[in-house]
């Protein structure tokens, strides 16, 4: 188990050692960008804990975190028009609509099964629509890593 | 209108996404046609709710091949960055209106619209991007 973290560890430096300066910054950037989108998470669930509930605060709240969402986005545009190379770019594209696909096709699922049965997974319906950005990103990454795997 | 596109791969593009459009229609209606009369339980009932997502996974894989077939880099960067505008507005706004659902008592927006409100965000932002070439 200790072996497998470790060459894990050694893979993924040597893969972050392999990115362009656009590449790397750009990862940078999204990763500021997915911390300042957790604290946001954080501090809405910290004042509907302690009962702020003021609707300016609530409207505040839940718009918060679409600024970084569409700065993440605007990250990635900005990286497909700078990135030279033409195959990277068309794999990262790829990846994103990969990612589309998963969320849409997830939603729509998702809505058919609660239709089917109105507790399913027992979890309540405006986390399952915030989980949508988690769905995507994660669905991102993972097509980029099979992309990278396919043109090993 | 077909024949009024000259560029082979958009004619494709076309026909690709009417295809999964009209399979999507179709899907739906035998879903919910079938969980309405036809009491699906199991194995069969996860099946056919799975069955409209299918045409969605098409049409965004024929969306895939159209930007490899595309030989026009403008229009393929025009596609590209209303895609991104797209996907952008649709997390944007589902996450903000979740968040809401959460901590306010606004409607429960039902996720099967999340895919209509996709294309229609990328509707919108091609003007908007083209807006930006002129």
């Amino acid at each position: 188990m200790k072996n497998r973290m470790h060459i894990l560890r050694d893979r993924l430096r040597n893969g972050l050692k392999q990115l362009s300066t656009l590449q790397r910054g750009t990862i940078n950037r999204i990763f500021a960008n997915m911390m300042l989108m957790a604290l946001i998470s954080a501090a809405s669930h910290f004042r509907s804990e302690y009962g702020y509930g003021a609707k300016t605060l609530v409207f505040l709240f839940a718009l918060l975190p679409a600024i970084p969402m569409f700065a993440i986005i605007w990250l990635l545009g900005r990286y497909l028009a700078g990135e030279s190379d033409e195959f990277v770019r068309m794999m990262v594209v790829k990846s994103l609509l990969w990612a589309a696909a998963v969320t849409v096709a997830g939603d729509m699922i998702q809505s058919a099964l609660v239709a089917l049965s109105s507790e399913f997974w027992s979890l309540d319906q405006g986390f399952l629509t915030i989980m949508n950005f988690d769905l995507f990103f994660i669905a991102s990454v993972f097509s980029v890593a099979i992309q990278l795997r396919r043109y090993r | 209108m077909l024949c009024s596109i000259n560029n082979p791969a958009q004619r494709r593009f076309t026909i690709r996404m009417g295809v999964a459009a009209g399979s999507c229609v179709l899907f739906s209606l035998v879903a919910a046609l079938g969980f309405r009369f036809g009491h699906l339980i199991g194995v069969v009932a996860y099946l056919v709710a799975v069955l409209p997502a299918l045409p969605i996974i098409g049409a965004l894989v024929g969306t895939g091949a159209y930007l490899t077939e595309e030989k026009d880099e403008f229009q393929r960067n025009l596609l590209i960055q209303s895609l991104l505008g797209g996907i952008g507005a649709t997390l944007a706004a589902t996450t903000v209106w979740g968040y809401l659902e959460d901590f306010t008592h606004v409607p429960h927006l039902d996720l099967i619209l999340v895919y209509p409100a996709f294309w229609l965000f990328v509707a919108f932002s091609i003007p908007v991007v083209k807006l930006r070439y002129q």
